[in-house]
């Protein structure tokens, strides 16, 4: 055997011992369509985040010109941003000069007496980016809480979030985990009615400043179904954020509830809060609907009691959530896909058994057509095989249902290469020249067309992996790797077994 | 016979190209006409909704399942059966109806209440507006993005003429592949999208494979008789275009045949696509490869560009 032939051989034999290890080290991993599982898009709604620091902002600035002596007329807060009036439009440059020195993060223009104010598109991005990602941190923060789902959470564009949990899953107890916002306020009740009109009624002249109305939930007494409607301060007295700790109990009717206990700080803040709101009502409200309003006996300050129609199950999930703490805005479920075990178990089954009857069509194709050539591709392909696996392990690539159908689309499409080649031979053979003459031939000038035709195959799969959603992607990583390593052992791997079986001989029987 | 087509055979492809072209054009405004006129079977994927995947013990049939759902007023919901043993179906509900939670409940409710504990359920998706709207977006784009893509790598490895025979073909196929679907009433989902692109990618594996050998031969004997020419490269590549798609073929083949369910449509998409891009690597690419070039000779383009 020449030297370079051995150097070679001791190369290949090396990368078939890396991929083996490869291969063994780890298990490769399997996508949800195909272990079972459930998985979630989530849209942030940061444009509600937005909102709430506009109204936060407006307060800011009003306090501000006030401070500054400078009289405001109104400031109103839209989706863009807040205008102001000012009530003397000569102090326009004056405020202007202001608000573009306490506030650096925004954009002011003002004429007039007319100032808008925007955040700049930094900090909306800004604001976007630590929203989500917040979003995110939540999410995991309350799968890691629940324990035993062994999910997956992670930032998908700009402001959408995927979370993964594979196994068996309970997907709406799975849902009312992820997607709760969980916001808790303590709000200070100004007045209540059993209807929204008759509320609004009370109120003529339009509601007092800084309120708003809430929606009760709906309860049973003496066997009918009512519900009562809040006015509210605005301003919560406590929220979610100050909580220390959560745990789910029964209440004093025997029911599921949740106790909830505040931080230092906030019990501090409540205890003064309700000392002056004895014999008051104070409304706890989740995510914008009063949950219950209990009557204030006496100065409260650390823990409270969420009561309601809990199941034992809904009890400890809320506990669960507002331990985690608060989404810092509303989630919206975008697509679900929920896989049950059985499913992506018969999908196993059945592309293997659809990849053994593709390899040994597309083998003994090769080896009738081609003989010992054909024999050697076929090995090629095995060891294509290996490589491509090898790589997915190494790459951490999932596989997926569509992936496995890449694996075994790439059986017949890895011995393309080989086929152009082994053609090209034969005709050579035909022309008259010598086996080691032909072969050297067939692959010097099938490389060009190998390679233009394999490049548009990796265009496609590019393209394919750059827009395909989860499962899809499965596919153009296979169909793309499996390409490229497809390359090496078609023109590499089946030229040095070629070299080694043919030996440099004239001619052989039923070589090609 | 196993060294069937080793000597070249001397078949005149391109004596037949005008009927090759009506065929083409005819087979391409059909798939048109179709598509246009009863449209596709969107997947969940584009339309959005809810879909639910239930496997039944027993042999359920498709009216006994529609009963059952007309306990909840679900009635109206698509209601495919999937496979063919007679006990799985897919039901889908559209986003008129509600949020997924409240579908799946009603369905299990109804489930419950005809077939008792007889079933499981094996596979909930739901898809929103937002994202259905976007994956329809998404998958235009893509076909574009991989023709144009595909289009300028062939425009920079050969001559423009090349480059658009090479394209026009894919378009072809594409369009052939969704008339298919359109009127089989087969469902157009993302996977088929993805078989589609993989198809563009793939069927173009023939066309360059002739092209290079065009390209060859006109290096040896320039471009003087370039009907013959094209049509000798044409028979002397007849193994391989035959050799290569068929290998593929038998791969597809088994994934149609064995590769369960999810995978058919699939499956069907790249053997209809496979199928026709070899047909159009001879029949459409070549001819227009010899047309495109007496077009533009006849127009003064300088002949001069002819080898590269």
């Amino acid at each position: 055997m020449k030297a370079d032939l051995k150097w070679k051989l001791v190369a290949v034999f090396g990368i078939l011992v890396v991929a083996i290890y490869l291969v063994l080290s780890k298990p490769v991993k399997l996508g949800l369509d195909l272990q079972g599982g459930m998985s979630i898009i989530l849209e942030v709604d940061v444009d509600h985040v937005i909102q709430t620091q506009y109204k936060q902002l407006a307060q800011d600035i009003r306090k501000k010109l006030k401070e500054n002596h400078i009289d405001v007329l109104s400031v109103k807060v839209n989706k863009d941003g807040i205008l102001i009036s000012l009530l003397d439009p000569t102090h326009t440059d004056k405020a202007f000069k202001v608000i573009k020195e306490n506030f650096p993060q925004v954009d002011v223009k003002a004429a007039d007496g007319l100032i808008t104010v925007a955040f700049s598109q930094w900090e909306l991005d800004r604001i976007k980016r630590l929203t989500v990602q917040q979003a995110v941190e939540t999410i995991r923060n309350r799968i890691d809480e629940f324990g035993t789902l062994n999910a997956n959470v992670s930032k998908l564009g700009e402001r959408r979030i995927l979370v993964e949990i594979p196994g068996v899953v309970d997907p709406e107890r799975a849902k009312a985990i992820i997607g709760k916002t969980a916001q808790l306020e303590l709000l200070e009740v100004i007045d209540t009615a059993f209807s929204k009109e008759e509320l609004l009624k009370k109120y003529p002249e339009g509601l007092p400043p800084n309120t708003r109305i809430l929606e009760g939930v709906p309860e049973k007494i003496n066997g009918k179904v009512v519900k009562e409607w809040f006015l509210v301060k605005d301003t919560p007295i406590v929220t979610g954020s100050q909580l220390k700790d959560a745990r789910a109990a029964v209440d004093s009717r025997g029911k599921p509830a949740v106790n909830f206990e505040l931080t230092d700080e906030g019990a501090s803040i409540f205890g003064e809060a309700t000392a002056k709101l004895i014999g008051k009502r104070i409304a706890i409200v989740l995510d914008n609907k009063v949950v219950s309003a209990p009557v204030v006996r006496s100065r409260i300050s650390k823990s409270g009691q969420i009561t309601g129609d809990f199941t034992p199950e809904e009890a400890a999930d809320l506990a669960v959530v507002l331990r985690a703490g608060a989404l810092p805005a509303p989630v919206e479920i975008l697509e679900e896909r929920v896989i049950g075990p059985t499913l992506g178990k018969d999908s196993i089954e059945k592309t293997l058994k659809a990849g053994i009857f593709a390899l040994v069509l597309v083998g003994l194709f090769m080896i009738w057509r081609y003989a010992i050539s054909g024999f050697i591709s076929v090995i090629s392909l095995l060891f294509n095989g290996l490589l491509l696996w090898a790589a997915m392990v190494f790459l951490d690539v999932t596989l997926t249902l569509p992936g496995i159908a890449g694996i075994i689309l790439n059986i017949g499409m890895a011995v393309d290469a080989n086929v152009i080649i082994f053609e090209r031979i034969k005709e050579e053979l035909k022309r008259g020249k010598t086996l080691r003459v032909a072969v050297e031939e067939g692959f010097r000038r099938a490389w060009d067309a190998i390679l233009d035709a394999q490049i548009t195959t990796l265009i496609a799969a590019f393209v394919l992996f750059q827009f395909g959603t989860g499962p899809l992607k499965g596919f153009a990583a296979t169909l793309s790797i499996g390409t490229v390593t497809s390359i090496f052992t078609a023109l590499f791997v089946t030229k040095l077994f070629l070299d080694i079986v043919l030996g440099g001989k004239k001619s052989l029987k039923y070589a090609f | 016979m196993r060294n069937f087509l080793d000597t070249p055979p001397n078949i005149d492809f391109l004596k037949i190209k005008k009927q090759g072209y009506i065929l083409s054009t005819l087979l391409v405004i059909a798939s048109l006409v179709i598509i246009f006129t009863k449209g596709f079977n969107l997947g969940l994927d584009f339309t959005g909704g809810t879909s639910i995947q239930v496997r039944f013990v027993d042999r359920v049939d498709i009216g006994q399942v529609r009963a059952a759902l007309r306990l909840v007023g679900l009635e109206d919901s698509m209601i495919q059966a999937v496979g063919t043993e007679g006990n799985e179906y897919e039901i889908r509900v559209s986003l008129k109806k509600g949020k997924s939670s409240e579908i799946v409940e009603k369905v299990k409710k109804a489930l419950k209440e005809k077939f008792g504990d007889k079933f499981e359920i094996r596979k909930i998706d739901y898809i929103g507006a937002v994202v259905g709207e976007e994956l329809r977006k998404a998958s235009v784009y893509s076909i574009v993005a991989v023709l144009v893509a595909i289009l300028l790598y062939v425009g920079y490895r050969f001559e423009p003429v090349f480059a658009i025979g090479a394209v026009i073909p894919l378009f072809h196929d594409a369009i052939i592949t969704l008339g298919i679907f359109s009127l089989l009433g087969q469902e157009v989902n993302l996977a088929v999208i993805a078989a589609i692109l993989t198809v563009l990618g793939y069927s173009l594996n023939d066309t360059i494979i002739i092209f290079d050998r065009i390209r060859e031969n006109i290096k040896l004997r320039g471009k003087k008789n370039l009907l013959q020419l094209v049509n000798q490269s044409i028979n002397e590549n007849l193994s391989r275009t035959i050799i290569t798609s068929g290998t593929t073929l038998f791969s597809v083949l088994a994934l149609y045949l064995f590769g369960g369910e999810s995978l058919k449509g699939f499956a069907l998409a790249l053997l209809i696509g496979i199928v026709f891009g070899t047909y159009s690597s001879i029949y459409v690419a070549s001819p227009l490869v010899v047309d495109l070039e007496r077009f533009f000779r006849k127009r003064g383009q300088p002949a001069k560009e002819a080898t590269r």
